[in-house]
């Protein structure tokens, strides 16, 4: 009888084995052909039915890790956020650090202006576990960190973030572009500028390098400098670079304390720009006097001092007296700026003539 | 029996083999669960098709259509095997002396299989217990065992094919302590889980130690979660007891139809579980990835309402018609949409509780299980297996006992008794067993009129002592500290002899056991034969005479306690023949 019992236990334990095989077979069959129906709807732009394929194939396959991140890709494609990120943090539960996991979990959070738990998040990814391609995976993770946080105004921690990525970064130029326009936006010039000026080593010829560098140094108003960034650059098609260079072209051809032009040139670009602030307080005294509050007294004031200062201004007279070059440019800065405070941003030669005015502390009153 | 086995228990004792051959059941139990577990997939691939929404043609037809297949093959073939499997391994213990006809464990492979793969709205697990105990029930039987041996058998099985089918050998052990065998002792004991434990270890070998649910991290922190958890305990009660009472009227209504009847009730039941099927799916079947989904917020409150609520009609259909399969899948569906439904609304208005909604579902399928299955130590257990997590053991306990204490106070009989009665078998209610007041023998002693004799006194001082106390059986203490009983007559016999001077231990006593106040009062009728009146002595100073206890005082006692009586009723409603 034992021996009975034991042929039918090995009998038993076969026919299971071959039982459980082909099932287990036709389950990654089902998975392999639903996970391809999931991607197919996908690619079709109908996420619902991508996510019903994908839960489908996880049930056939639920360890296989590919699929869950598909699913989470629908369910986020399909907007159910919510639900992705409760599946997500299912997944979080068991791999805490997995890079692929807290990346779709900041992007969630992020989607949802959770700053402070998209940031965690984008640290996880940032110093978590990647299956390939860790460096660059935890650079686009900063990336997107750094985009985050400038999006809502988080200069300083959006700056401390571009310089570990700048201190990590592979000399790539495509990444020192990004990281240079993040810098950019993050307000911080100086590093925006090595950021470009040590990739243009390697590819001196890049124009949106070269337009980058340009407006790096336009902001650190080295308008010179940019002016020759921006030249090399050529148009590239940016609307930005493009304004940029001809703003810097008005700066650097029309700065009256610009030591390195002869006097006769600097008491012509004085005058024009008595002139052109002239002007430009005019038509600003024109627009505020039919406003309800009237022209304010400071604009009058200025209005007053432009007339005194245009019968005293005279080429001859500014080439002989310093000074009076001075003062006669600092009046037409002051005027620009009354301007802009009163009447809006100033464009072309008025805003050059703002942007000079504040390069230069020896003509501030 | 063959010259091997024989030789074989010969060299064991019957313990020893009967533990080595509750190994035997669990691995034969293991396979054969594993089985029917493939087995069900397989027929939903083939009837449903693999979607998980399957097509609205076919969530009509397969259930629909099966349901006549199987009506026609319980009826015609296999007839034991309506209903869910758990009664009827009660039954082979309490009335066929373990005796399950090994007809019936196919008849529930193919018909469970076949119902619960189609899309009807019942379980694998209690199937899976019925397998297991008819198993048992077989190889018991090849192996000529002891009658006693033979009907202690089939719940050893049963034990093995629930851990198998819920892969929790602990849940499965208690299940069956609980609910079928009803007692513990360390013979039993051992076997059962011997026979759970290597059930699961043949489960895992073949279907890996994946758990039936991924189980989201769980903490309490925060007191007034508590009060949360006892919410989610008073609508699982509610809900248990409208469960109870669906399935308590609609069964004995379908059964009470035309016998021609019987054989389109699974079809319609399954008709009706399709149409629900076209709205709502996830009724369909066993639904364990849709607990798996509940666990994960992937519902609203809504919907997990709604599914609760379709879940519960589906199950009554199902089952009510005699469609074979279990009940403990569809309670734990019902749990966790509940429990997810719960916590889902408390997290609306109260956002500051930070328990995830995976939490709720968990209690939830306890709570159903305790309030519906009346099983609630099973039920706590089962939550702290399934989950791992010893955080969750307040809410579970907390939740589990309002759901019990609504669920008996508004259905008084638990299901599976309700269950037996209506099919006309009394079998022995656990939920009362557990609940009788055991009688003890300080519940029937009286004071002794006076100290007890001393064996080294005389025979005449004993008389001295003794007279005027009216008492026939006298008691005596030796400086050991053992009793012994000797009759007024005798003594009076022994001086009339001349003997008064001997030494009462000289008079002939008769030895008898003491007793003492905590004793069981069965342990007392165990000895009364010895003497008339028994001894009742402190358990630190053995010549402490505490009480005394006779025949009369025994029989007393049990006519106070009013046992008497309900023995009585219970047999009263006993069928006829």
């Amino acid at each position: 009888m034992l021996a009975l019992v034991a042929a039918i236990a090995i009998l038993f334990f076969f026919v299971t084995s071959l039982a459980v095989a082909s099932y287990h077979a036709k389950e990654s069959q089902l998975a392999r052909d639903w996970e391809a129906k999931g991607h197919a709807f996908l690619r079709a732009a109908q996420p619902a039915r991508a996510v019903e394929a994908f839960q489908t194939a996880l049930h056939y396959d639920p360890a296989a890790q590919d699929l869950r991140y598909a699913m989470v890709d629908s369910l986020l494609a399909a907007g159910r956020s919510e639900q992705a990120r409760s599946y997500l943090l299912g997944l979080w539960d068991r791999q805490p650090a997995n890079g692929v996991i807290n990346l779709d979990l900041a992007r969630i959070a992020a989607s949802r202006s959770e700053v402070a738990a998209a940031t965690r998040y984008y640290h996880n990814a940032i110093y978590g576990v990647w299956d390939s391609a860790a460096p660059e995976h935890r650079t686009a993770a900063r990336l997107e960190l750094i985009t985050l946080l400038l999006r809502h105004n988080a200069q300083r921690e959006a700056d401390a973030e571009l310089l570990a990525l700048a201190a990590n970064a592979s000399a790539s130029p495509e990444l020192s572009r990004k990281v240079g326009n993040l810098f950019l936006q993050a307000g911080d010039q100086d590093n925006a500028f090595h950021q470009f000026a040590a990739a243009l080593k390697s590819a001196p010829d890049d124009p949106e390098l070269l337009a980058g560098a340009g407006k790096a140094a336009f902001y650190q108003a080295r308008y010179a400098l940019a002016l020759g960034f921006l030249h090399k650059a050529g148009t590239a098609g940016d609307p930005e670079t493009e304004r940029l260079r001809e703003l810097t072209r008005l700066i650097v051809e029309s700065d009256p304390l610009d030591r390195d032009v002869s006097w006769q040139v600097r008491s012509r670009r004085t005058l024009a720009a008595l002139a052109q602030a002239d002007a430009r307080m005019q038509q600003c005294a024109a627009q505020l006097s039919s406003s309800p509050e009237g022209v304010p007294a400071s604009v009058g004031d200025v209005l007053t001092r432009l007339a005194e200062a245009r019968k005293h201004a005279h080429a001859a007279a500014l080439r002989r007296d310093p000074d009076l070059l001075l003062s006669i440019s600092a009046l037409a800065f002051s005027a620009e700026e009354t301007a802009a405070r009163y009447c809006g941003p100033p464009q072309g030669l008025d805003e050059a003539l703002l942007l000079i005015g504040r390069q230069h502390p020896e003509a501030r009153p | 029996m063959s010259a091997p086995t024989a030789r074989l228990r010969r060299a064991l004792p019957e313990q020893q083999f009967f533990l080595l051959l509750a190994i035997v059941i669990g691995v034969f139990s293991g396979l054969a669960v594993v089985c029917f577990r493939i087995a069900i997939e397989w027929f939903r691939l083939w009837l449903l098709g693999s979607a998980l929404v399957p097509p609205a043609r076919r969530m009509l037809l397969a259930p629909t259509l099966i349901g006549l297949v199987i009506a026609i093959l319980v009826i015609r073939f296999f007839p034991r095997t309506r209903g869910s499997g758990v009664n009827q391994t009660k039954g082979a213990l309490y009335i066929s002396d373990g005796f399950i006809p090994f007809n019936t464990v196919i008849g529930k492979f193919l018909t469970a299989g076949a119902a619960i793969g189609s899309g009807h709205s019942l379980g694998p697990e209690d199937p899976s217990l019925q397998i297991g105990a008819g198993l048992a029930s077989l190889i018991g039987r090849k192996l000529h065992l002891s009658r006693e041996r033979l009907r202690l058998v089939a719940p050893v099985g049963a034990a093995a094919g629930l851990a198998a089918a819920f892969n929790s050998p602990i849940t499965a052990v208690l299940f069956v302590i609980e609910e079928v065998i009803g007692r513990w002792s360390a013979g039993i004991l051992g076997s059962v889980v011997l026979a759970a434990v290597s059930s699961v270890v043949v489960e895992r070998w073949f279907l890996g130690e994946a758990p039936l649910f991924r189980i989201p991290a769980i903490s309490l922190n925060h007191p007034g979660e508590l009060a949360a958890y006892a919410v989610l305990g008073l609508v699982g009660g509610v809900a248990a007891v409208v469960f109870q009472k669906l399935i308590g009227f609609t069964r004995p209504l379908l059964k009470a139809l035309p016998r021609w009847s019987q054989y389109f009730q699974p079809a319609v039941a399954g008709f009706f579980i399709g149409l629900i099927g076209l709205r709502f799916p996830q009724v369909m079947g066993a639904g364990y990835e849709f607990i798996d989904q509940a666990m994960h917020d992937q519902y609203t409150w809504q919907l997990l309402g709604l599914l609760a609520g379709f879940k519960i009609l589906a199950t009554t259909l199902s089952f009510s018609s005699g469609t074979p399969g279990g009940l403990f899948a569809p309670t734990l569906f019902i749990g966790a949409m509940l429990g997810g439904a719960v916590g889902s609304v408390e997290r609306f208005f109260f956002p500051h509780l930070t328990v995830p909604i995976g939490a709720y579902a968990l209690v939830g399928m306890g709570t159903l299980f305790a309030g519906f299955l009346r099983a609630p130590m099973t039920s706590v257990f089962m939550i702290l297996e399934i989950s791992g997590n010893y955080g969750i053991i307040l809410p579970v306990i907390i939740s589990n006992a309002i759901a019990y204490l609504i669920s008996r106070a508004f259905q008084r009989t638990p299901i599976f008794d309700l269950l037996s009665i209506q099919d006309g078998v009394h079998l022995p209610s656990m939920e009362e067993e557990r609940e009788t007041t055991i009688l003890r023998v300080e519940d029937a002693m009286r004071s002794p009129r006076f100290p007890p004799l001393l064996t080294t006194n005389s025979v005449a001082d004993s008389i001295a002592l003794a007279e005027g106390g009216g008492e026939e059986h006298l008691l005596a203490v030796d400086p050991v500290g053992n009793w012994y009983g000797v009759g007024w007559s005798r003594l009076l016999e022994r001086q009339r002899a001349l003997a008064g001077d001997q030494a009462l231990s000289e008079a002939g006593l008769t030895p008898v056991p003491a007793l003492h106040p905590d004793h069981p009062l069965d342990v007392a009728l165990r000895h009364i034969h010895a003497f008339a009146v028994l001894p009742v002595v402190h358990r630190v100073n053995l010549h402490e005479l505490i009480g005394v206890v006779s025949v009369q005082d025994i029989v007393e006692a049990y006519r106070r306690a009013g046992n008497g009586g309900e023995d009585l009723k219970v047999s009263e409603n006993l069928p006829a023949g």
